[in-house]
């Protein structure tokens, strides 16, 4: 393909864009189990419900440490069905280009959104590419479609949430806002702090084999905090957490003291919220223990009673119980 | 016409129905009748019935005037009376004078008293061998004891209080029932004999019969059951116990209240005058805030109020209190019993849990907390009263409107120090000091007290009010109330709020000015407000003036970290200059911390803009040195005005500019006060003096500001409020600036000005706005 920048004429439906997706698109994803692109993918599945997700991805900047958008494109569309208990299985990819969007980064995002996908052993099995007009999109957004195969008697839930319920989180908390918040201003917090941005396919099939997790979150956008007060919400429990047993990168806290943020209100791309049975920790805690992405793993809480209104508690270092704000206004200040 | 009365009794005798109302019940009223009659030679009967009091006498119409008089001039010691009713009625020839029984009817005119103070009677029989009540921690009678404290439901009646369990012995029982006797129909009358009982236990939780004093003596902690919740006390002269106990509490450095023997021992250690007796010694006996005497200065351990020059003190109001006391102990640190802002603790088996490894020994009482209450605070300024904390003592008491007919409703109140309030036609009834609502506890706590005062005051709310912040749980509360109880929910402004709760209590209905000093409230622009000039009347304001704003890097951070403020005050309103500024005064922030600074100010990353009174404080006091952390609320105001007060009225001021805009407000630039104030340090002059320059700059300002709005508005009249204004020298420099000037200064003086107070600004605006919402729509 000649020239270094995508043009409108890329997405027009001519030669050029036969040329973007023939040249840099198919080889990069021809790793990717060997399907033709055809206008539909024919997807065979066995062995329970489906699931189906979809997500867009728009990020700023578009490569950070620790990943970019490809990567979260991929990882973003799995970690969603992963935590309802499917098993991933295909992947659509949607593009929308920016006129003028460097050809070199589309190949870097493309190539880390197929490994990504190949390392979760999920097949890219259908695209779309669209150009617009310089200033009509802000470089390049993706969306992407998963489906996935939910294996027979797994049922996970707000619903299936008990009271005595352990509360769990698969690692450290925050690591992607913050990365991504300092690549962004130019932020230096003394520690290289990396997202964290993983497909957690694999650890929660093992967690869900375990039969003890009965509900499972990805904390992305809004963080630990969004979720668990989305879930006390819709399981009408009390959920408290106790502040200290919470996992955060060094880095990562002191970048949130110096900025006033909460870790438990920062997104995460690679961690899991687990739900679950008391008498199952010993086996869930092994499981994340033994897993790459789980070794930071911890019990941060409980939930412990019934509430019509849901609400969460967090308690302090110095044994106070706190009503975690929601997020609306979160960032402005209370106290005098 | 009177009817005339018939044979034996004389010619002129005639019949009158007297209806008292206000504080009349529980305070030995009807004994008080009682004996005035007999004085009088009054005929007839006297009743509580739920609008208050009724007197019938018969006898000489000059007897009853004069008995009248009496009632009105001098009534008992705890009754307040705020208005009667005096009607000729039928003559119908009573024998004798009679206390009947209580009526029940619904308009709940009654006031429920508030706890009160150990009378001087009561006092006597503790302190005498020979009594029968001698050293008994529990002695009270009609004019003091628990009230408000003890009360689970309405009739005030011994059997729905927490003295239910006490059956009285004959010899109380007779008391009681005795209506010349002072203890006639006082529900917690009680004796060794049948009364409440104490139990020392020691910190494994072992009983113990020791003298109270004794502990004192040993250099022990010891958690006390009192009135409204749990204190620790330790001697206050030990400074071992002293550390010891600000360990324990993990209060680096909040002050801690004192209780002292008797006013000898408060005027050993601090200024009182006429006018802080008056309120030590009133029978709601608050803490109060007073200077602390040089001389003795050095007798106190420093931890008791590290860097400041006040200290808060009350003195015993209960029986157990006087029984802690001894020559050699004469004043106690006797702090609430609270820990890291949870509820006070008021249940003996959570007192062991809670305060174990803190107390070495435990009083313990078995007459139930009923509802829990702190200890009051307020400090006199300039002569009057002003309430730091309104709770115990004078909860629940309401504050009394002039020509206001409120709409039954609750104004839900701030989220920190929230009081709430509920009410109903010319009285607001404010809760007591219910603490920091994001603390779980404080707040189910503040729901409970919610349902309670409804059902205790019989006020069913119509209409609720909250302030606009959308964090603020009380917001939330006040909206999942409207929908559970389908009721319209309306938004108030918090500055506008404290304009309105000061002038309610000033009874100010018309268009007045006002300046507000606060920490932090939500403005209607989604900004955080708190240094305020506005004007208006109870439904709406105009904001016409307010300090420039500056950002706030990391909202909260900023707030416990005034280092930070600084930093921004200085970038903000001396751009490069104050870089450089900053640099050389700000050394206690790191480099690191400066480059996420600069990056925050700069992209506004998580930095709401703010025109709080509080932060220029708080940048002040970080740049003197005077503190940089702050480990408590206030912390740096409180200690820079302690400073400021060493100084002369000579020293000057810093240059606050007041900037016109285009549509006549205006808006207060600091540049040349930071500059002036780089300048001092830089000469190395003394925080005492750059202190006082400080605070009359602000006073200036505010001189200066409020001359602005009266000239464009041809107002005289303005309230101050905000919790800057608990600054008592920044209070009476506007006062003094302003009187030269003919600007009427209204103030506080029942409730607080921190947004302890906010919930009568609250009810009174939310009722005034729904009474538009609903004159526009009929
Ligand atoms: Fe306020
Ligand atoms: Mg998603
Ligand atoms: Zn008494
Ligand atoms: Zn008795």
């Amino acid at each position: 393909m000649k020239g270094d920048k995508i043009l409108l004429a890329h997405g027009s439906g001519g030669g050029l864009s036969r040329e973007l997706i023939e040249e840099i698109i198919y080889p990069i994803f021809d790793n990717n189990g060997g399907q033709d692109l055809l206008d539909s993918a024919f997807l065979a599945l066995e062995g329970g419900r489906i699931a189906m997700t979809t997500d867009s991805y728009v990020i700023s900047p578009l490569f950070f440490p620790g990943g970019d958008i490809g990567k979260l494109a991929a990882c973003g569309t799995i970690n969603d069905l992963a935590v309802c208990g499917a098993i991933p299985k295909f992947l659509s990819v949607g593009l929308i280009i920016e006129e003028g969007f460097p050809v070199e980064d589309l190949k870097k995002i493309l190539r880390s959104l197929s490994d990504t996908a190949a390392s979760a052993g999920v097949l890219v099995v259908t695209g779309d590419t669209k150009v617009v007009e310089r200033g009509s999109a802000d470089k390049i957004f993706i969306n992407t479609t998963g489906i996935g195969i939910v294996p027979e008697g797994v049922s996970l839930g707000p619903t299936e949430i008990s009271v005595g319920d352990l509360i769990i989180i698969s690692g450290t908390v925050g690591d992607h806002g913050m990365a991504v918040l300092c690549q962004r201003e130019g932020l230096s917090l003394g520690g290289q702090i990396a997202s964290d941005c993983a497909p957690l396919s694999d650890l929660a099939e093992l967690l869900v084999s375990t039969g003890g997790v009965s509900c499972m979150r990805d904390p992305t956008r809004g963080g630990v905090a969004s979720v668990l007060y989305e879930l006390a919400r819709q399981s009408k429990m009390t959920m408290e957490i106790l502040n200290e047993a919470v996992p955060v990168h060094h880095a990562v806290a002191a970048g949130c003291s110096m900025l006033g943020l909460d870790p438990l209100y920062l997104a995460n791309e690679g961690k899991l919220l687990i739900f679950a049975r008391q008498e199952k920790e010993s086996e869930i805690m092994n499981v994340l223990r033994n897993h790459p992405l789980g070794r930071a793993g911890r019990v941060i809480g409980r939930v412990t009673s019934r509430d019509d209104s849901g609400k969460v508690l967090v308690e302090t270092e110095l044994g106070a119980k706190r009503i975690l704000p929601s997020l609306e206004g979160e960032h402005l200040p209370r106290i005098c | 016409m009177v009817p005339m009365a018939k044979g034996r009794v004389g010619k002129e005798a005639t019949a009158k129905e007297i209806k008292v109302y206000g504080i009349v019940q529980g305070v030995g009223f009807r004994p008080y009748v009682y004996n005035l009659s007999q004085k009088y030679q009054l005929k007839g009967w006297v009743l509580n019935n739920s609008q208050g009091v009724t007197i019938h006498w018969e006898g000489q119409e000059e007897k009853i005037s004069q008995a009248l008089m009496e009632l009105l001039s001098s009534p008992p010691p705890l009754a307040k009376i705020t208005g009667y009713d005096s009607l000729p009625v039928p003559f119908q020839g009573y024998t004798g004078f009679f206390i009947q029984k209580s009526c029940v009817q619904d308009d709940k005119r009654v006031l429920i008293s508030p706890d009160v103070g150990t009378c001087s009677d009561c006092l006597a029989e503790l302190q005498d061998p020979s009594d029968r009540r001698f050293s008994y921690p529990f002695i009270n009678c009609t004019n003091c004891g628990p009230r408000f404290t003890i009360i689970r439901d309405i009739p005030y009646d011994r059997h729905l209080t927490t003295m239910k369990g006490f059956t009285m012995c004959p010899q109380c029982r007779q008391e009681y029932d005795d209506p010349s006797n002072r203890r006639f129909h006082a529900q917690p009358n009680a004796c060794p004999a049948c009364g409440p009982k104490i139990e020392v236990r020691d910190s494994r939780g072992k009983s113990c019969n020791k003298d109270f004093r004794e502990l004192f003596k040993e250099g022990a902690i010891v958690a006390i059951k009192g009135l409204g919740g749990f204190h620790l006390a330790c001697n206050a002269l030990d400074g071992n116990a002293v550390s010891q106990l600000r360990k324990g509490k993990f209060r680096d450095a909040k002050p801690f209240a004192l209780m002292a023997y008797n006013l000898k021992t408060v005027r050993k250690y601090c200024h009182l005058s006429a006018e802080e007796e008056e309120h030590l010694v009133s029978p709601a006996r608050p803490i109060v805030i007073l200077k602390q005497r040089e001389e003795t200065r050095g007798e106190l351990p420093p931890e008791i109020n590290p860097h400041l020059d006040t200290l808060g003190v009350m003195l015993p109001y209960t029986p157990l209190h006087w029984l802690l006391f001894s020559p050699e102990i004469p004043l106690l640190v006797m702090t609430s019993a609270n820990l890291s802002g949870d509820p006070l603790i008021t249940k003996n088996e959570e007192a062991a849990e809670k305060l174990k490894g803190i107390a070495d020994y435990f009083i313990f009482h078995n007459r139930e907390i009923e509802n829990p209450c702190d200890d009051s605070v307020g400090m006199v300024v300039g002569n009057t009263w002003q309430p730091v904390r309104r709770a115990r003592g004078y909860v629940p008491l309401p504050v009394q409107l002039q020509r206001r007919e409120l709409t039954p409703l609750l104004a839900c109140g701030g989220n920190l120090k929230n009081t709430f309030a509920l009410a109903k036609g010319d009285r607001v009834f404010l809760s007591q000091h219910l603490g920091d609502l994001d603390n779980y506890l404080n707040f189910e706590i503040y729901k409970k007290t919610i349902s309670k005062m409804i059902s205790l005051l019989g006020i069913k709310p119509e209409l609720l009010v909250h302030d606009l912040h959308p964090g603020y749980q009380t917001t939330r509360y006040a909206r999942e109330l409207a929908s559970q109880w389908e009721l319209p929910a309306i938004g108030v402004q918090h500055h506008h709020s404290h304009m309105v709760s000061c002038m309610a209590e000033n009874g100010l209905a018309e268009r007045v000015m006002a300046v507000i000093c606060d920490g932090t409230g939500y403005g209607t622009d989604g900004t955080i407000w708190g240094f305020e000039f506005l004007c208006g009347d109870y439904s709406s304001f105009k904001r016409m003036g307010h300090l420039a704003k500056v950002p706030l890097p990391g909202g909260e951070a900023s707030i416990k970290r005034p280092l930070r403020m600084a930093y921004s005050f200085l970038l903000s309103t001396l751009g490069e200059t104050g870089r450089v500024y900053a640099s050389k005064w700000l050394s206690g922030l790191s480099p690191c911390e400066v480059d996420v600074l600069e990056v925050q100010l700069k992209k506004g990353i998580n930095s709401v803009a703010t025109s709080s009174c509080g932060r220029l404080f708080d940048a002040a006091a970080a740049l003197m040195g005077i503190c940089r952390e702050a480990k408590y609320e206030g912390q740096g105001p409180m200690v820079m005005e302690a400073r400021a007060r060493m100084a002369g009225h000579e020293e000057g001021f810093y240059t606050i500019l007041l900037k016109d805009k285009e549509d006549l407000t205006f808006e207060l630039d600091t540049a040349p006060l930071w500059e002036e104030l780089i300048s001092d340090l830089s000469s190395g002059l003394d925080t005492v003096r750059m202190a006082y320059k400080f605070h009359m700059g602000v006073a200036r300002a505010i001189r200066d500001g409020v001359l602005h709005m009266s000239r464009s508005t041809g107002l005289k009249k303005v309230v101050i409020s905000g919790g800057v204004f608990q600054n008592r020298l920044l209070t009476e420099l506007i006062m003094e600036l302003l009187a030269e000037e003919g600007i009427a200064v209204y103030r506080h003086k029942e409730i607080p000005p921190n947004d302890g107070g906010i919930s009568l600004g609250q009810a009174v605006a939310g009722n005034e706005v729904m009474k538009n919402v609903r004159g526009s729509t009929a």
